[in-house]
C-alpha cells in the first residue's frame, strides 16, 4: 500500500525545552507559537518528557498549591502536586511517546489513539528529536482534491491490484469514492474494495462492484457489501 | 476573591457546525481555522456535542471502518463506529461539556481536568452557546505583566482583601514570582497574605518573607 510515512507529514521545526526552563518561559513558548506541548530534551536532544497545556493548567486549578490537597481523588492529588512546579523538569509528564520517522502514517494514528495523546515526537535512528507529528498533520490527507484521489485510486488499481484499465469505474465526490464494474470473482472484488477504502484521503465508499463467481461462498459478507 | 470570568478570556467568534455538516467540511474548518474542536449546535443555538480531531482521526486509524470491529474495549468500539461516519452527528462526542459564562477560570480549569477535554463550550443562562474557552485561553493569564500583577496584589489583596494600612506590606514581582515583605503582628496575617496572593491571576509562586511579632499558630502547651 502506498501509504505516506511519518517523515513526510511531520513538522520538522520543533521548539524544545531544557529540564531547567522556567514556568513562564514554557507558557510563553506555547502561546506565542500556538503549540500545545513542548518536549523536554536532554543534552543530546533526546526527549525525556513533555510539558503540555494540561500540566501547566494545574497551577490555575489549585492556585499554585494554595488550595487544599483534594482527598480521595488520586488524579486530583497528582495535579495538585504538579501545581507547585516551577521548572520544566517538575512539570513534565514522562515517559514521552515517540514514533520513528520511517513508520507509516496509520501506525502514528494508532499510537495517538491508544495513548490518548495529541502529538508524537518523531525520533531519528539515534533517538534524537527530528520532528513532531500532530493529529492535525495526519488529518491533512483528507484535504486532497477529488481529482487527485481519483487518479491515485486508478493508479493503485492498475499497479497493485493489476486490473486492466477501465475494468472498474472510479468517481470521487467530496472524498467519497464510488466504484463500479464487473469483476471475475468475489475475492477480486473484495481486494479492490479494501484497496480503495485504505487509500489515504478516502472518506467513504459506495460499492457498486459486481462479480461473476462467488469463490468465497459461505463466508459472511462484511462491510464492503457486494452484490452479485 | 476576585478572579477573571470565563467570559473575559473565551473566544467569542466561534466556528460552529450543524448536525448535518459533512466530514470533509469539518476537516477543512479545523485546518483552516487551526482549531482542534468544533462545537455542534442545533437549530436553537444550543451546543449538542463537539467534533474533535480525535473523532475525525478514527477514520484514519480504522481505515474508514474497513478493519474488524474491536472485540472488547468499549471506547475502541465506539471509536471504530465513528470511522465510518460521514456527518457531524455521527462523529461528535456528546453531550458537550459546557460552562456558564460567569464562572471563574479556575472552575473552567477544574472542569477541563476532570472531563479530560481541551475546551469547554461557554453558554449563557439561556443555554445558548456564546463562546469556547480552551486550555490555552486560561494558561495565557500567566503571561500577565509583572506591573499588572503588582497592581492587583495591592488592590485586591492588601487593600480590599486584608484592609491593611498602606505600606504595611510590599510586594515585589519578578516574572510572575511574588516576594512579600513587611512586618505584621500575627503570623496568621502573614499566612493569609501569602494565600490570597497565590490566587491572583498570573502569580506563579509566592515567597513569603513577612516578619511577625507573635506566632499565633502555636497552641500553648497544656
Amino acid at each position: 500500500m502506498r501509504e505516506p510515512d511519518v517523515a513526510s507529514v511531520m513538522t520538522t521545526r520543533v521548539t524544545t525545552a531544557k529540564p531547567n526552563t522556567p514556568f513562564k518561559d514554557l507558557v510563553h513558548t506555547m502561546t506565542a507559537q500556538g503549540i500545545s506541548a513542548v518536549p523536554v530534551v536532554d543534552d543530546e536532544n533526546r526527549p525525556i518528557g513533555v510539558v503540555s497545556e494540561a500540566d501547566v493548567l494545574a497551577k490555575q486549578e489549585f492556585h499554585g498549591g494554595g488550595d487544599e490537597l483534594p482527598h480521595g481523588d488520586r488524579a486530583g492529588r497528582g495535579r495538585w502536586y504538579r501545581a507547585l512546579a516551577q521548572t520544566a523538569a517538575e512539570l513534565m509528564t514522562t515517559p514521552v511517546h515517540t514514533v520513528p520517522a520511517s513508520k507509516p502514517v496509520s501506525v502514528a494514528a494508532r499510537i495517538l489513539a491508544r495513548e490518548k495523546v495529541r502529538r508524537l515526537f518523531v525520533v531519528d535512528d539515534g533517538g534524537r528529536v527530528a520532528g513532531v507529528v500532530s493529529r492535525r498533520d495526519l488529518l491533512r490527507v483528507y484535504l486532497r482534491t477529488d481529482e487527485e484521489l481519483r487518479a491515485d485510486i486508478e493508479a493503485l488499481l492498475a499497479s497493485a491490484v493489476g486490473l486492466p484499465e477501465h475494468t472498474v469505474g472510479v468517481t470521487v465526490h467530496d472524498g467519497t469514492a464510488t466504484v463500479d464494474g464487473v469483476l471475475a470473482s468475489r475475492r477480486e472484488a473484495e481486494v479492490v474494495a479494501r484497496a480503495v477504502l485504505a487509500m489515504p484521503g478516502v472518506v467513504g465508499m459506495h460499492n457498486n462492484l459486481r462479480y461473476v463467481v462467488d469463490d468465497l461462498a459461505g463466508r459472511s459478507r462484511d462491510r464492503t457489501d457486494f452484490r452479485q | 476573591m476576585w478572579e477573571p470570568t470565563v467570559e473575559s478570556v473565551m473566544t467569542k467568534d466561534v466556528v460552529t457546525a450543524h448536525e448535518s455538516t459533512g466530514f470533509k467540511e469539518l476537516v477543512t474548518l479545523m485546518t483552516e481555522h487551526k482549531i482542534s474542536g468544533i462545537p455542534v449546535v442545533d437549530h436553537t443555538g444550543r451546543a449538542v456535542g463537539v467534533v474533535s480531531e480525535a473523532d475525525t482521526l478514527a477514520k484514519e486509524e480504522y481505515d474508514g471502518g474497513n478493519t474488524r470491529k474491536p472485540l472488547f474495549n468499549r471506547q475502541r468500539r465506539s471509536h471504530w463506529s465513528k470511522a465510518a461516519g460521514l456527518h457531524a452527528f455521527e462523529l461528535m462526542t456528546s453531550p458537550a461539556i459546557t460552562i456558564l459564562d460567569s464562572s471563574s477560570i479556575t472552575a473552567a480549569a477544574r472542569s477541563m481536568a476532570e472531563h479530560k477535554v481541551r475546551r469547554l463550550c461557554v453558554v449563557n443562562l439561556a443555554g445558548k452557546l456564546v463562546g469556547v474557552v480552551s486550555r490555552r485561553d486560561i494558561i495565557a493569564t500567566y503571561l500577565r505583566e509583572d506591573t499588572q500583577i503588582l497592581a492587583d496584589i495591592e488592590e485586591h489583596v492588601f487593600r480590599k482583601g486584608m484592609w491593611l494600612f498602606p505600606e504595611t506590606l510590599t510586594a515585589d514581582v519578578e516574572r510572575g514570582v511574588v516576594t512579600l515583605e513587611g512586618e505584621v503582628r500575627n503570623r496568621t496575617t502573614a499566612q493569609v497574605a501569602a494565600q490570597l496572593t497565590q490566587k491572583v491571576p498570573g502569580v506563579i509562586d509566592v515567597k513569603n518573607k513577612i516578619r511577625f511579632e507573635i506566632d499565633d499558630t502555636v497552641t500553648a502547651p497544656l
